[in-house]
């Protein structure tokens, strides 16, 4: 998928050009099937139904909140099991502010991200000294911490209904329907995509990985651990919380209950699933998952077995289970990976293996 | 004589760049007792890492060589799988269990001992905790302390105890003298040399303290940045010029420095 | 009073989970974060043995046989092929674990309340209180089996072995322990650890996917009282077990965890080895 007019290029491991290396996309051909892919993705609406549309609604907001936990469990390798947490911090925050005052929208959103990436940062400082294992326990302590405080709040301040969001509108264009709600997650999600592919290659990503990898000897190399791991959760907090939010008001209503241990569980499926420290592995994990109970439903309903909702929901958990299971058994890099190789193969096809002639990728 | 251990070409490279130790080759032959001797960094500590099966790990790996021990390749076995062909290392720092009491030291070597046994001479003279007590006796009075509180020559006699129990066919001690008065150092060495005479057990001194072990051992091997460069019998080496200059302080070594002397460029071989 | 012999009884239990936790950890570094889960799990076989009729006395060897049976088999098909690989991913491993587990408990058992009838009546009166006589059962059950525990990792060569890998793996490996068959054992004797608890708590209240909770309740014991110390756990299940039951009691018993919560992340921030963990241990994880 080179560029034609290229040169051959001398076998060597070293990147002989910066650009090539840190390019987005490489050579036309790549660009190509980039812009081809989005313009399918954004004709979507014009061919899925509503109950489609519904789930890829849904899997756009599971993307947001995928990509920002992969940087900070999958690039920082912070395991964190209050991905739930953090949900709740965006949702209750939104619900909080729109019922008490007409706030509009976008600002909202803002709000939502700085709540969860304030409590991010307070979650992050005792973590500093941690490491990995009392990390994620702190960040399981913090779940029931949030999730107990999420019922308090819903009992005291709401007579525990739950909170109605109204109907959030950008600007003059209200997003009464789920089409415009597509092509507003889509944006959102995109922006998000981009954003983490950016931070990855920036000084600033490329920190919270060494961090991640060996924080002693990204130490000795003159990177901030402090700073690193400040900065990998606040972001991956706020940008949680603003999922949560979005999940607020595409749903419409919220209330403690769904925001439980399993939802924090189905994030970690997301990327482990799809590949830890991808940001594709993110996008593959986040379709999966979020698809997954449905298509059991739809294979049960399709089979013509009656089966209760309740043992459906066992059946998934067992899934996701076993997926997690499965991939850190198996292939610890996730589906990136094998998209990885189909890719290579694809490219090679029908050959077996490259020629080291033709130059690094 | 057969050559119990047998090492040949040993390289272990550390990284993907140093080479820790380099075409070391040296033998041991069954009942005898061995001395690899050299200064810090020479590469002692990683040929015994080498031979009891602690590499790979995630850093360190032998990229050439063959191991054999009794016959056969103990390449690529693991710590548990060389203990149990016989071979019994007492190591230079972690040697005992700290939050063990000394009975329970050697109790634990008794019982995870059962698998082993290699060499059934020794079986029949130490298979039990008063053995143990009965050849230190200052073990013997602190039977119930916590090892954490042992001094360091009962350290020592308390790793070397635990390894007996297991009735091993080599016993290879990394630094037998390390932080002990001369006093206590003699007595470690005129102690394997006891049982290397009285029961047969083979033995493999790797130290620093080139003076005390060639004293013991029959055979020597000098180890510089991770070579052999000089072997021989014992005699002959403390014989030696160089090793007299360099390694037992006599002459003006300090003056001249190692790498004005070009002899050690060369390898030296003597039989 | 009532509440003083519950407090006994939750203690217990959660102790013995802790412990459970501990062991496992020790040998194999590894967090059991499945606790919970497989105390439930294996509950609920006790549970449904019962059902099915046969006696407590049989119902709970049972449940103790498949509990080996599950902690082997968790050890053989998942912990042995990551166990050199950094800490992250053995975590992961037991979320993993822990909600399939979670699933199966819906699938097989239904997940609803499920009590384990041993015979015990609610109430009994002793010197003018009311007492809970299932709650009694339990707290004896439970400090029983943690005696006994005790018992086996202080005194037999299992527990020699155990203590002593916990220690240094390489030393243990050279004198001739057999690595992987301790890991084994002590991931068996842990899952046997977190069925008795499952079995007491389904005796003494109920069994049920969301009684999982239990193993939370462990972990913030082993937190408070050190990763790595038998002891610690003691210490931190009593303080768990406290400032749960009354904040249960006096306060509302949907903020009960929120004590205990708190009183870890203090202990995160101030003391994070623990009560009674050692630095060494805390730096080498």
């Amino acid at each position: 998928m080179s560029g034609v007019r290229r040169a051959p290029r001398m076998p060597s491991s070293l990147p002989l050009g910066t650009a090539r290396t840190f390019a987005l996309r490489r050579g036309r051909a790549q660009w190509t099937v980039c812009l081809g892919g989005v313009a399918i993705l954004l004709s979507l609406p014009l061919v899925l139904s509503a109950y489609w549309l519904h789930l890829a609604n849904l899997v756009l907001i599971a993307v947001v909140g995928a990509v920002a936990l992969n940087l900070l469990t999958g690039n920082a390798r912070l395991v964190s099991l209050g991905q739930a947490a953090f949900l709740g911090i965006g949702a209750f925050t939104a619900g909080l502010m729109s019922r008490a005052a007409e706030i509009p929208f976008p600002l909202v959103l803002v709000a939502a991200a700085a709540a969860g990436g304030i409590v991010g940062l307070i979650v992050a400082i005792p973590s500093l000294k941690l490491r990995v294992l009392y990390v994620a326990v702190t960040t399981l302590a913090l779940h029931f911490a949030v999730a107990t405080i999420l019922v308090m709040i819903q009992a005291v301040v709401l007579d525990s209904s739950g909170i109605t969001l109204p109907i959030p509108a950008l600007g003059p264009l209200a997003l009464d329907s789920a089409v415009k709600w597509y092509y507003a997650l889509f944006s959102i999600a995109a922006l998000v995509v981009l954003g983490a592919l950016n931070l990855l290659r920036s000084y600033v990503g490329r920190r919270w990985v060494a961090v991640g990898e060996h924080d002693v000897a990204a130490a000795a190399l003159g990177v901030s651990v402090v700073r690193a791991k400040l900065s990998v959760f606040v972001v991956s907090s706020a940008v949680v919380a603003l999922a949560g939010a979005l999940m607020a008001y595409y749903i419409g209503t919220v209330s403690f209950e769904s925001f439980n241990l399993n939802l924090a569980i189905a994030y970690l499926a997301m990327i482990i699933v799809g590949g830890m420290g991808r940001v594709l592995g993110s996008v593959l994990g986040a379709v999966l998952i979020t698809l997954l109970p449905y298509l059991l439903d739809q294979a049960f309903a399709g089979l013509g077995l009656g089966i209760r909702a309740s043992t459906l929901a066992g059946i998934q958990e067992v899934m996701y289970g076993a997926l997690i299971v499965g991939f850190l058994l198996f292939e610890p890099r996730g589906l990136a990976e094998i998209w990885r190789h189909l890719r290579a193969a694809a490219a090679d096809w029908p050959f077996r293996y490259r020629a080291v002639q033709r130059g690094q990728r | 004589m057969t050559a119990l251990l047998e090492v040949e070409g040993l390289e272990v490279v550390y990284g993907h760049a140093i080479r820790a130790i380099q075409g070391v080759s040296f033998h041991v032959d069954e009942g005898a007792i061995v001395g690899l001797v050299g200064l810090n960094g020479a590469g002692k500590t990683t040929t015994i890492r080498a031979i009891s099966g602690f590499l790979p790990t995630e850093h360190v790996r032998i990229t050439d060589g063959r191991l054999r021990f009794a016959g056969r390749s103990i390449l690529g076995l693991r710590p548990y799988e060389t203990a149990r062909l016989g071979i019994a290392v007492v190591p230079e720092r972690e040697k005992v269990f700290d939050t063990l009491t000394v009975r329970e030291n050697l109790d634990l070597a008794v019982s995870a001992g059962r698998t082993l046994r290699a060499g059934a001479e020794l079986h029949a003279k130490f298979h039990s905790v008063e053995d143990v007590f009965a050849l230190f006796p200052p073990l013997a009075a602190r039977a119930e302390q916590d090892a954490v509180l042992l001094s360091g020559g009962e350290r020592q006699m308390l790793a070397i105890g635990a390894c007996l129990l297991g009735a091993p066919r080599l016993l290879i001690v990394d630094e037998a003298s390390l932080g002990l008065a001369p006093l206590v150092r003699r007595q470690v060495l005129h102690l394997l040399l006891r049982l290397n005479q009285e029961m047969g057990l083979t033995v493999l001194l790797v130290d620093q303290d080139v003076a005390g072990v060639l004293s013991i051992a029959r055979h020597g091997y000098v180890l510089e940045n991770g070579r052999v460069v000089f072997d021989g019998p014992s005699d002959r080496l403390l014989a030696h010029g160089d090793v007299q200059e360099f390694y037992l302080g006599r002459g003006n070594a300090g003056e001249r420095g190692y790498r004005n002397v070009k002899q050690y460029r060369r390898v030296r071989r003597w039989h | 009073m009532s509440l003083l012999l519950t407090i006994v009884a939750t203690w217990g239990i959660y102790t013995l989970l802790g412990i459970g936790i501990v062991l496992i950890y020790r040998t194999s570094r590894v967090l059991n974060i499945a606790g919970g889960e497989l105390a439930i799990f294996l509950g609920y076989v006790v549970a449904w043995a019962v059902a099915d009729g046969f006696p407590v006395a049989a119902a709970v060897p049972i449940g103790l046989v498949a509990a080996a049976g599950l902690g082997f088999a968790v050890f053989w098909l998942m912990l042995r092929r990551i166990m050199g690989q950094p800490p992250h991913v053995g975590l992961m491993m037991t979320v993993g674990i822990a909600i399939l587990l979670n699933g199966l408990i819906v699938i097989l058992f239904g997940g609803g309340n499920v009590t384990i009838d041993a015979g015990f009546s609610r109430t009994m009166a002793l010197g003018g209180a009311i007492l809970s006589e299932r709650d009694l059962a339990a707290a004896v059950g439970a400090w029983v089996s943690i005696a006994v525990l005790a018992l086996v990792y202080r005194v037999t060569d299992l527990g020699l072995q155990m203590r002593a890998v916990a220690e240094k793996v390489m030393l243990s490996a050279q004198r001739g322990v057999n690595i992987n068959r301790v890991v084994a054992l002590s991931w068996v004797l842990g899952v046997i650890a977190a069925a008795l608890a499952g079995t007491l708590h389904g005796e003494r209240a109920f069994v049920a996917a969301s009684a999982a909770v239990i193993g939370i309740n462990a972990l913030l014991a082993c937190l408070i009282g050190g990763m790595d110390s038998l002891r610690g756990v003691v210490i931190g299940g009593l303080i768990v077990a406290v400032s749960e039951n009354l904040t249960a009691y006096y306060v509302d018993p949907r903020y009960a965890l929120l004590t205990p919560v708190g009183l870890v992340l203090i202990t995160l921030v101030v003391r994070p080895w623990g009560l009674l963990g050692t630095v060494e241990e805390f730096h080498r994880v």
